[in-house]
């Protein structure tokens, strides 16, 4: 039985590289060409993502648009890249049954490695610079700074060069963050040029690490304030979040594993996780509506 | 106790609501009743409610005084805490 993540992702396949070849290749030696419904099945759960991404995007938008927050504006981009990310994994998908554009396929499939890190960068850089935006507000709207921070801004204090250390690390966080995925994917071309199998390879388990830890902060950072506000109705986004964190989490077992469960799962927890974000909005949105509903009556 | 600096769009949402609120509770809404529910000087508050009727979202009547929400104000108001509530639900 051939395992649907080799058949999805060629790139993976850590069995033998005579099973990809053999499924390139007819018995004839003619290239063969992509199972319809492999090929059905990869074009349901993409165009399924994108329309979910694409949704969740415009929503954030929209709230960007009207509330005039810049840092939010991190979370609908970062899900449209995301959307784009899924565009490439598609294309990955056909050209891995294409013998002839080997090399397509792995740009494909480095491109959406890249671009996948790069959407979760995105949307923890939403949480991350709210965070600073709050404090700095905070700061800034009292005029003076309290007590505690006179004493800790004095440059006397050996405790301010402590605090001016934290403040650049953390002023400097954002660009890390956002730039980790590009650095790590461009490292790559920089170790081969050409990119083969192994090193794409390498370079999954890498990208698939890094999503597990952005995802994992991004999971807390939404949990926190619902947490604290006691706002249990809206623990939906933080669930879905926590869904997609498990849907690297099973490309992890898979990597190691080589399980086709976990890679199966993996499709499943992501469009489960996307499915509940678009109905943790609807669900706001609603419930908004039917209060004013029910004030107007 | 300081409070923190309001956001334009959000004092345009608290003057609407502060003006849906005084028709629901005394059946007519009085610049001084707003500027006491948006916590603002009534030289602000008036500086905003020009503003709003500039976007034609209230309307007031020149013979009473009296201040109502049009339909653009109550749809501002409606589209404002849908998307606040959005960005709440996602811990933003």
């Amino acid at each position: 039985m051939t395992d649907p993540f080799t058949l999805l992702h060629p790139s993976y396949a850590t069995t033998t590289t005579t099973t990809t070849i053999a499924i390139h290749h007819g018995t004839n030696g003619v290239v063969s060409a992509l199972p319809p419904s492999l090929s059905l099945f990869s074009l349901v759960v993409t165009v399924a993502s994108i329309f979910l991404c694409s949704v969740i995007a415009i929503y954030f938008y929209r709230s960007y648009r009207f509330s005039g927050f810049g840092y939010l504006l991190g979370l609908p981009t970062g899900f449209a890249i995301l959307a784009a990310s899924f565009v490439f994994e598609h294309l990955n998908v056909i050209y891995s049954y294409s013998y002839a554009n080997e090399s397509l396929e792995n740009l494909f499939f480095w491109i959406q490695l890249a671009l996948q890190s790069e959407g979760f960068a995105f949307i923890a850089l939403s949480y991350m610079l709210k965070n600073r935006a709050g404090s700095i507000s905070s700061i800034a709207n009292n005029g003076l700074l309290p007590d505690t921070y006179k004493v800790f801004f004095s440059p006397h204090n050996w405790i301010y060069s402590s605090i001016k250390i934290r403040e650049i690390i953390v002023g400097v966080l954002p660009m890390i963050l956002i730039s980790i995925p590009l650095m790590i994917t461009i490292s790559a071309l920089f170790v081969q040029p050409i990119l083969n199998e192994t090193e794409l390879k390498d370079m999954s388990l890498y990208t698939t690490l890094f999503d597990i830890v952005v995802l994992g902060y991004i999971f807390v950072k939404c949990l926190k304030p619902l947490v604290k506000a006691a706002n249990i109705k809206l623990l939906y986004i933080p669930a879905a979040f926590a869904l997609l964190w498990l849907e690297q989490y099973s490309l992890i077992i898979h990597y190691f594993d080589n399980n086709q469960f976990a890679f199966i799962g993996s499709i499943i927890v992501r469009l489960a996780g996307l499915g509940l974000f678009v109905y943790a909005i609807r669900y706001v949105i609603s419930s908004v509506r039917s209060r004013e509903m029910e004030v107007e009556r | 106790m300081r409070q923190e600096k309001r956001h334009k769009l959000q004092l345009f949402y608290e003057i609407l609501c502060a003006i849906e609120d005084d028709i629901d509770h005394n059946k007519v809404a009085r610049p001084t009743h707003i500027q006491h529910n948006c916590r603002l000087s009534y030289d602000k508050m008036m500086n905003h409610f020009i503003e709003l009727r500039h976007k034609y979202m209230v309307y007031r009547d020149s013979s009473t005084g009296l201040i109502s929400l049009t339909s653009k104000g109550k749809k501002f108001v409606k589209q404002y805490s849908e998307l606040i509530n959005l960005i709440e639900s996602a811990g933003l």
